[in-house]
């Protein structure tokens, strides 16, 4: 299942664009893909960053913790964060049951939307599952 | 697949080696390690262990960054530490299984029919003759920059006491085992050392492989409250 509306990285997050910045920076949702959260298993514990602080692009910024291991999250763009999804502290489990949904990790306030463009698109994303 | 046997480690020290193979798998300048060892006693514990699961005793505990909870190391048990790639870094659960194939077939080489328990990480012994289902190997990993690292560890004829102490991997009520209570003879660490690297260099090897079938969970023995009389 790959939405076709949502941005996606060769490290199997998606971005949603929420809105475009004006004066402000761009907003945007990001979380797991279905094929990620199937191939990570049964996620448990999920530790993300708190609203304020700076990600920068590719930094290790969280950990997703399966019954089996503890994974690294990347920040796929630059910026900084607004919200983190902080029902996942009582139900990490929304990462697998709607990872698209009710289990998005954080939303980011972007330092530029030119990465935007630098992203994959569902079909691109596609691709590279398949492969 | 570069697979060092590096004898006893203290726990702090193997785990330095790791950084290191790790920092130069992720790198590029190796292709894959596996480090094969034992450690002098140490409780090891995962972050979401919780205060009741840790030794009643004081013993001291190293927290580290693996998935799972607590656990003990020590003398008699092979503890391996595959440092490899992953095809994407999100291919945990495919992994993990394969270490645990690995084990299984470790196991099997010994006639000892082991399998997956559903739900939990490790390998498992079926409930049978009154004894719980029982854990002969305990698998914690962590996986950053696509590159694992921790790994498993397998008890050949580790003292099982050891266990008294803890919950061990958050699960009261199934028990610990060693391929030695299993067998009813000494099995070192060495022999399951033998039995165990083969299969590693198979399964990472990521060729398709067969599955073992699950380990079924016993169901709890209840008393039926509305049983009719007898007798």
């Amino acid at each position: 299942m790959i939405p076709d509306e949502l941005y996606y990285t060769p490290e199997h997050e998606w971005i949603r664009v929420d809105s475009r910045g004006e004066d402000d920076g761009a907003v945007v949702t990001i979380g797991i893909t279905d094929f990620a959260q199937d191939a990570l298993g049964d996620i448990v514990y999920v530790s993300l960053p708190e609203p304020g602080e700076t990600l920068a692009q590719g930094a290790s910024v969280g950990e997703l913790e399966s019954t089996k291991s503890v994974s690294d999250l990347y920040a796929p763009l630059a910026g900084s964060v607004l919200a983190r999804n902080e029902q996942l502290d009582q139900a990490p489990e929304l990462v697998n049951s709607d990872p698209y949904g009710e289990g998005w990790l954080l939303r980011i306030e972007l330092e530029s939307e030119t990465g935007l463009s630098d992203l994959l698109d569902a079909q691109g994303y596609q691709a590279q599952v398949a492969s | 697949m570069q697979v060092q046997r590096i004898g006893s480690v203290d726990y702090q020290a193997a785990w330095d080696q790791q950084r290191q193979l790790h920092a130069r798998v992720t790198a590029g300048e190796l292709d894959a390690a596996v480090l094969l060892l034992e450690h002098p006693p140490v409780y090891t514990a995962g972050k979401r262990t919780e205060a009741h699961e840790r030794p009643s005793d004081g013993t001291p505990v190293v927290d580290v960054d693996r998935g799972g909870k607590i656990t003990f190391h020590g003398p008699g048990q092979l503890v391996g530490y595959p440092i490899v790639r992953l095809p994407a870094h999100v291919y945990v659960v495919d992994y993990v299984r394969r270490v645990e194939e690995a084990l299984i077939a470790a196991c099997a080489d010994l006639d000892l029919r082991c399998g997956r328990v559903r739900g939990r990480s490790g390998v498992w012994l079926a409930a049978e003759a009154g004894r719980p289902e029982r854990k002969v190997a305990a698998i914690g990993v962590r996986v950053a920059r696509g590159v694992t690292m921790h790994g498993f560890s397998l008890n050949a004829d580790v003292d099982l006491a050891w266990y008294d102490a803890i919950v061990p991997c958050g699960i009261a009520d199934a028990g610990v085992t060693s391929l030695s209570a299993e067998l009813g003879r000494r099995v070192s660490v060495d022999e399951a050392a033998d039995l165990v690297e083969p299969h590693l260099r198979r399964l990472l090897g990521w060729e398709p492989y067969d599955r073992t079938a699950d380990v079924p969970i016993a169901k709890p023995v209840g008393i039926p409250v509305l049983s009719p009389p007898t007798g």
